[in-house]
């Protein structure tokens, strides 16, 4: 019993004496375990489900929790990794005043014990506290109310609990075999070893050469989105790879490039900065390149979600070019019979009646058009294919519309002469001439704009290609064509009723509801043509909680990459401050005077940390041709938006990184000060 | 006359929490002639170190004064003195104190950067030194790939290739073993045979045994001192032992009357 009082004294002043080390640590991990819990709550809460959208938040939380889930572990075995080496000699002593290995484990276990209750603890204390707050934010973000009343979530507690036991019973294993394993002496001079050139640095550059290029190449090649898609994470891994070989290989080589210039190298500022930064690098390599890697992800992260979430308004009217769109398929799917005359204008009829029942529209349109799937062999020529696995060319989801229809939708007066077409693709490609298997056309005219989206396409995320022809009857033809070689999967012409209004969002739904009974009735009275009813209003409700879930992860995730990098900052600091104040005395004694040094080492300092914010604002330029062709796939077309929202949250970005290195660069001088100035006493007299 | 002259030179400490003084220098006075190799010696606490950091211009005096070549220490601002210090002075301290970023080479090159010596100049001082301290081969290392011994070496070499007036050894074989110390006090003398003068600090008897006059330091004064005239090394140690044992038994107010023959 008393022996067990010991160990824990013991260990309540280690973790208290090594604050220094373990308060950012503990807060970073109250802060993942709150952020953990909330999430865990959001996917979890019963009364959200009943919330319009709310599937897609949970959806959202549960791809949430588990990037947390992996990134914690990482993040708290690195912080612990830190403060275990720094804490070698201490535990070292311990081992030499006759603390046997397995006492000094049992001493670890109670640390871990203690420190890791009290984060879960602290860390769920929080998380309950603000995850009311947070919810009252996600339902302002995706537009519902949330339920009163104050909920403690027993499956988040358990969830949270269950993972952060476990990345700390990890640590203890680290630590544990860390001390098992080495001698005394060794736990003794650990923290006073130096390094040994590692080789083979030159290979490594050219590595991080390779990749860092070959992910620039990527980012800046990609031409349509979802090549895009699908080679950004090839890009992102990439230039990570990069990132990491050249902040640990190509920094050193070029310092060392630098100092073997001799005239150059000799010189008071060179001669103190070329060595000291190729000291630096060698230490601190690996965490620049990760705060470098964090950053952007953060960047990237928070500029699309938001981008996408104040782009909403535009990408609804991309997609939905009309608020309330009624279509009617003009074959039957099972018969192939056509639709007659009389049930199109029926269709029309009976939409715009129970439109103009309820509200006065601003204006109605209709029109007839095909989408199908095509392969695109090269630019401008086309082939209907049966889809297999392996397609030799691109697919493209081809449109035709009559230019008669055309000009009633734009309110132009174009003329066509047979085999003359309009052409607009999302491939920005400008054509003379289009070729689709047997049919041939001109090009008379590239269009960047167009009344219509491929709807197909936009579902598959495929290319679309959209053609405005002179005449139905080649509509019809293709119609025939496709038919022939898809059979059952071809597609139908669908005709489509389109209605604009300047109502509220209830009565645009209501319009909305009272056209779908309509139509209901009206096709369970003739045969059976399929047909859908579109409503702008309830998609960008819809649209609402997807996207905003979004950015609601997003900026949970970004938070959690901003703290895992404000610790790895301050733990930097903290290292370098150790190991510059020796530095300090000694420069000062070979003749350096105090004031050069300090301006010097703050240079350095400086230099290692702000190579990583500058390295990933370079990143996020790059990526950015890429990630907007990516944002074009959720019809987001408007790159000045997102620009805007990159440069916003760089700059916000780039203040919380200075004010945390402010913040940071005070602990670092106090180590630094405390020692280069006479320890205990101070003279009389000057 | 002579190229160090100290005179009447006092410290008074007080602790950081103010209240207690602490004399740690109460009237020292002695002079080095140029060429001379002077060993200090005392116990803890009789105030070698403080002497060594006035000396070395690190710290100021209480009153009294030191005068380098015609200089007095204390009329140079505070802006010159580390300038005065890298170019009239050359130091060796216990830990070495080479810079680990540096290698051994950049790190002896270290004073002569801070002068904004040209390269090929450096270049042609560097290697008669390294040579004749034996480290040419070890150059290219870092601190941390070497042993004491050499690593003490590198800071003798970065001691002198400022050719400087006044060598300050602050117990330079402190951390080194036995074979090292040897080799490091021959080196010592062989510096001080070619006209360097040295003062060197020390608690070890052997170190103080090959200097050419020993002074014993105590309670902040000069209590004795020895010259070695023609003895040998031998001789000269069991003087200084000698020396000590008188010193360890008296205090200051009875010192005086039981104080050796001065010479």
């Amino acid at each position: 019993m008393r022996r067990l009082c010991l160990y824990i004294k013991m260990a309540v002043q280690n973790l208290v004496s090594n604050r220094r080390f373990y308060l950012p640590y503990s807060l970073c991990c109250i802060g993942t375990a709150a952020m953990y819990y909330i999430m865990s709550d959001i996917a979890t809460n019963k009364t959200l489900t009943f919330e319009r959208g709310a599937e897609y938040v949970q959806v959202m939380m549960g791809l949430g929790i588990f990037v947390l889930s992996i990134f914690s572990v990482f993040i708290i075995c690195y912080a612990n990794s830190f403060i275990i080496k720094r804490r070698r000699r201490e535990l070292g002593l311990y081992n030499i005043l006759g603390m046997e290995k397995r006492h000094i484990a049992i001493l670890m276990l109670f640390e871990t014990v203690l420190l890791g209750a009290g984060c879960i603890l602290a860390g769920l204390a929080a998380g309950m506290l603000f995850s009311k707050l947070t919810l009252l934010i996600l339902a302002q973000i995706l537009r519902f109310g949330v339920p009163m009343g104050f909920t403690i979530s027993l499956p988040g507690i358990v969830m949270t609990t269950i993972q952060f036991g476990v990345i700390f019973l990890i640590c203890l294993a680290v630590n544990v075999f860390h001390v098992l394993r080495s001698s005394p002496i060794e736990l003794l001079h650990a923290v006073s070893k130096g390094e040994k050139e590692p080789k083979g640095r030159i290979l490594l550059t050219l590595f991080g050469i390779a990749t860092l290029g070959g992910g620039y190449a990527l980012a800046l090649s990609v031409k349509d989105p979802v090549s895009a898609l699908v080679l950004f994470f090839v890009a992102v891994l990439l230039v990570i790879f990069g990132t990491f070989s050249l902040f640990t290989a190509g920094s050193i080589v070029i310092l060392k490039l630098l100092r073997k210039n001799k005239r150059l190298y000799y010189r008071v500022g060179p001669f103190t900065a070329i060595s000291g930064l190729i000291y630096r690098m060698k230490q601190n390599a690996v965490g620049m390149a990760n705060i470098c890697i964090l950053s952007t992800m953060v960047l990237v992260t928070i500029s699309t979600t938001v981008s996408l979430y104040t782009g909403l308004s535009d990408i609804i009217r991309v997609q939905y070019p009309y608020e309330v769109e009624a279509s009617l398929y003009l074959s039957d799917y099972d018969t192939g019979e056509l639709a007659s005359e009389e049930m199109v204008s029926n269709v029309y009829s009976k939409t715009v009646d129970s439109v103009q029942e309820m509200v006065e529209p601003t204006s109605i349109k209709d029109y007839t058009h095909l989408e199908f799937t095509v392969l695109m062999k090269e630019n401008g020529k086309y082939t209907v294919q049966q889809a297999n696995s392996s397609p030799d060319g691109s697919v493209v989801g081809l449109g035709l519309i009559t230019v008669e229809d055309y000009n009633k939708l734009t309110g132009q007066s174009v003329t066509l002469a047979d085999g003359e077409v309009l052409s607009c693709n999302n491939m920005e490609i400008s054509l003379d001439s289009v070729k689709v298997d047997q049919f041939q056309f001109k090009v008379v005219e590239n269009l960047t704009d167009f009344p219509l989206s491929n709807w197909d396409a936009l579902i598959s995320m495929n290319n679309s290609q959209y053609l405005v022809v002179a005449d139905q009857s080649i509509i019809d033809a293709m119609y025939e064509h496709q038919n022939e070689i898809y059979g059952k999967s071809a597609s139908r012409m669908l005709y489509t009723v389109g209605i604009e209004m300047d109502e509220d969002a209830d009565t645009r739904l209501a319009v909305y509801e009272k056209v779908v009974s309509r139509l209901d009735e009206l096709m369970r009275e003739n045969s059976f043509f399929g047909y859908r009813v579109d409503s702008r209003q309830l998609n960008l409700d819809e649209m609402y909680s997807m996207y905003g879930s979004f950015l609601f992860l997003g900026i949970l995730l970004g938070l959690v990459f901003t703290m895992a990098a404000v610790l790895i900052i301050y733990y930097k600091q903290v290292s370098e401050g150790y190991d510059d104040r020796e530095r300090f005395v000694i420069m000062q004694k070979v003749g350096m005077d105090a004031r050069t040094v300090k301006k010097s080492i703050g240079t350095q300092v400086l230099m290692v940390f702000f190579l990583p914010l500058l390295v990933s604002g370079v990143h996020v330029l790059v990526a950015f041709p890429m990630v907007s062709r990516m944002m074009q796939l959720f019809a987001l077309k408007n790159t000045g938006l997102f620009a805007l929202c990159v440069i916003i949250t760089f700059m916000i970005f780039a203040v919380v990184y200075v004010v945390v290195y402010l913040l940071t660069a005070r602990t670092y001088y106090k180590i630094v000060g405390d020692y280069s100035r006479h320890p205990a006493v101070k003279p009389i007299g000057r | 006359m002579a190229l160090l002259t100290i005179s009447h030179l006092q410290k008074i400490y007080v602790t950081r929490l103010g209240g207690n003084q602490v004399e740690a220098l109460h009237n020292v006075n002695f002079s080095v002639e140029e060429g001379e190799y002077v060993a200090i010696m005392g116990e803890s606490g009789s105030g070698k170190t403080t002497l060594l950091n006035i000396l070395a211009a690190l710290d100021r005096p209480t009153s009294g004064r030191v005068d380098l070549n015609g200089v007095e220490l204390s009329s140079l601002p505070e802006r010159q003195l580390s300038a005065f210090r890298r170019d009239n002075l050359g130091f060796v301290f216990q830990d070495f104190n080479l810079l680990d970023t540096f290698t051994l080479q950049d790190n002896i090159l270290l004073p002569l950067v801070l002068q904004g010596v040209k390269y090929r100049e450096m270049e042609e001082r560097l290697i008669p030194i390294v040579e004749m301290l034996g480290i040419a081969d070890l150059v290219k290392k870092y601190p941390y790939e070497v042993s004491g011994g050499q690593k003490q070496r590198a800071a003798v070499a970065r001691a002198l290739i400022t050719n400087p007036q006044l060598i300050l050894a602050d117990e330079p074989t402190g951390a080194l073993d036995s074979r090292a110390t040897d080799s490091l006090l021959r080196l010592f003398e062989k510096i001080n045979q070619s006209g360097q003068t040295i003062v060197m600090v020390t608690h070890s008897v052997r170190a103080a045994s090959r200097a050419g006059r020993v002074l014993f330091l105590r309670d902040g004064e000069v209590y004795h001192q020895l010259y070695r005239g023609q003895l040998s090394s031998e001789e000269m140690f069991a003087r200084i032992s000698d020396t000590l044992t008188l010193v360890g038994s008296t205090s200051r107010e009875d010192g005086k009357t039981s104080g050796g023959k001065e010479l």
